[in-house]
């Protein structure tokens, strides 16, 4: 069974480009909130979130979302997965609520202290509630994800799959995301194809 | 084809009992297991109260006959596994045996007692202490101790790991990939636990009271739970009787906070109506519903509401146990599930402890005295854990 990804998403220092169109451009690197301005959502949550679920939520909205429409409309959204890997997790999340502690520990930090929240929080905002798995990796390893999403698809009885990478802390943030399904539009989906999306640079 | 999955014994240990028989004396004497912490060291002994189960983990050691370097979370998991495994263990030979256990700790007990000094001097601890600190280390433990070799898993789903250990057990059974399942799972106190809760601002300072219009919180526990589980075949040649059926189960995410849940209960009554739908039954079938009941604001209205809208109008006896056991986490579905089958096996409902004020948007009161003589065919027991992990069981008369 041939599986593409149909849309993906990639945010640098630049841009936020998506099917190799720029959506957004910038000087220098952007905080999530001017993002989140500049592409005009309005979802409250937004700003109680780390800044790792900042970043996994602004792509996938930038994905997902198309003139007001979901690219998963008409599926079934028990059958949509999500995959994503990420190197630090949340640990800027974590440090601020190890410093919250020296007082009163914050109940609003600490349901942010696991990387996969960022999954939780993509899915309550579009409602998929497929197979899920967070990866923890020193780098994007596309051969590992080209063997999840495949899987899931192939095997699991999934229709598609939302997967990618996000990495981010006060220093910088690296993020790309990716669309797979069985559908033949977009590009054919292997490691190769994810890796040079995610090495792009604009 | 599918077969049923026949219950045949239990096995737990919490606060209130050290097996299944006193358990259940404390639980028709209405006596609670919730005080001051005496063996977990930490900081809150004396502001908040949690259901200690009163050994030391060398008595809790002595008592299961296993090794007392373990953890106490594979201490009391070795305690109810025993009790519910040791009277088939010679009968079972040669029959596929899987072991189901849960537990959201781990070594943690273990580690803490090494992490103060890892932090100040990384070389000089005692690394065998942190060995086991991997939830699958416990279980692993304990599997190796019985002999359990053809299906050992661990899960953990938060409050619900048991319920989803009994489950997918059960499964197993019904499709004859296994004979024999010893499912449920099993949790220690630790100052992880107790310091991410009191985080959350979700503990009460005072034994809880679930289901009342003032509670305030929860109390957590310590225990653990399991089943026996057999196929029809696997009782013959164990000369087993059943004393239940796991007849319903589902699972369902929430999908509304990482720890609370929605207002009204959607995760809630998914579980319940797929478990009731699972087991054939409708909602005027269940007899009696052992409420997740935490304590907390939060749970114990959405749960009300989500039976209210299932169970509508027609609400069958319900009661929590958590203010006798605490909040077992991982252990809680497994606890519960014995508690469960003990009130088929004696017709008894048990009272909801210290139940005083009816809840303002709930229109139903859990049972509050003690309900002996009952005819008890099904048994609905909800556990729904963070994450959105909503999870419930129904145990029938066989």
């Amino acid at each position: 069974m041939q599986l593409a990804i149909n849309h993906w998403v990639h945010i640098d220092k630049h841009s936020v480009i998506k099917d190799n169109s720029p959506l957004l451009s910038f000087n220098e690197a952007a905080a999530p909130e001017e993002v989140y301005r500049s592409l005009q959502y309005n979802y409250i949550k937004f700003f109680k979130m780390d800044v790792l679920c900042k970043w996994a939520w602004l792509s996938a909205e930038a994905l997902l979302i198309q003139d007001g429409a979901a690219i998963y409309d008409g599926l079934d959204k028990t059958k949509i997965a999500v995959v994503m890997m990420t190197s630090h997790g949340c640990i800027e999340v974590d440090k601020k609520y190890q410093e919250s502690t020296a007082t009163i520990a914050s109940p609003a930090l600490f349901v942010y202290t696991l990387p996969n929240i960022m999954l939780g929080e993509i899915c309550i905002r579009h409602g998929f509630k497929g197979e899920q798995a967070c990866l923890v990796n020193g780098s994007f390893d596309a051969e590992q994800m080209h063997f999840w999403v495949s899987d899931l698809l192939q095997n699991r009885g999934m229709d598609a799959c939302l997967c990618g990478w996000v990495d981010a802390t006060v220093d910088g943030y690296s993020v790309t995301l990716y669309w797979v399904s069985r559908e033949q539009k977009g590009i054919q989906f292997n490691a190769t194809a994810m890796q040079q999306i995610n090495n792009r640079t604009s | 084809m599918k077969q049923a999955a026949y219950i045949v014994n239990t096995g737990v240990i919490t606060a209130i009992g050290n097996d299944t028989q006193a358990c259940l004396q404390s639980l028709m004497e209405g006596a609670t297991g919730v005080g001051a912490a005496e063996y977990l060291k930490t900081h809150w002994a004396s502001e908040l109260p949690v259901a200690e189960i009163k050994a030391s983990n060398e008595e809790l050691a002595a008592m299961a006959g296993v090794d007392a370097t373990w953890p106490r979370t594979a201490l009391l998991s070795a305690i109810a596994v025993k009790e519910t495994w040791q009277p088939y263990a010679a009968t079972a030979k040669g029959l596929r045996t899987g072991f189901f256990s849960a537990n959201t700790v781990g070594g943690m007990d273990l580690t803490e007692s090494v992490y103060k000094d890892f932090k100040a001097n990384g070389e000089a601890v005692d690394f065998n202490k942190i060995r086991n600190h991997e939830c699958g280390a416990v279980t692993q433990l304990v599997a190796k101790h019985f002999g359990f070799k053809d299906f050992v898993t661990t899960i953990s789903t938060a409050c619900s790991s048991s319920a989803n250990s009994i489950m997918m057990a059960a499964q197993m059974i019904s499709n004859g990939m296994l004979d024999v399942a010893v499912a449920g799972g099993a949790d220690s106190l630790s100052k992880f636990t107790l310091n991410g809760f009191n985080t959350l601002m979700i503990l009460d300072k005072q034994p809880c009271q679930p289901f009342d219009n003032e509670r305030r919180g929860l109390n957590l526990g310590e225990g653990a739970g399991y089943l026996l589980l057999m196929s029809e075949k696997a009782m013959q040649q164990c000369s087993a009787n059943a004393i239940g059926i796991v007849s319903g189960y589902a699972n369902a995410n929430d999908a509304y906070h990482q720890t609370a849940s929605s207002p009204d209960g959607t995760g809630n009554k998914l579980a319940m109506g797929n478990a009731l739908k699972k087991a054939g039954l409708q909602p005027k079938d269940i007899n009696y519903i052992n409420l997740h009941g935490t304590g907390t604001a939060n749970n114990d209205s959405s749960e009300g509401k989500a039976i209210e809208a299932i169970f509508d109008g027609n609400i069958p006896m319900a009661s929590s146990t958590k203010a006798y056991t605490g909040h077992t986490l991982g252990a809680a579905a497994g606890v519960e599930a014995v508690f469960c089958v003990q009130s088929i096996q004696h017709g008894i409902v048990y009272p909801n402890l210290r139940w005083q004020n009816q809840m303002e948007d709930v229109s139903f009161k859990p049972v509050t005295e003690l309900q002996t003589g009952q005819d008890i065919k099904h048994v609905l027991s909800n556990s729904f854990g963070f994450g959105g992990n909503c999870s419930s069981l129904v145990f029938s008369k066989a």
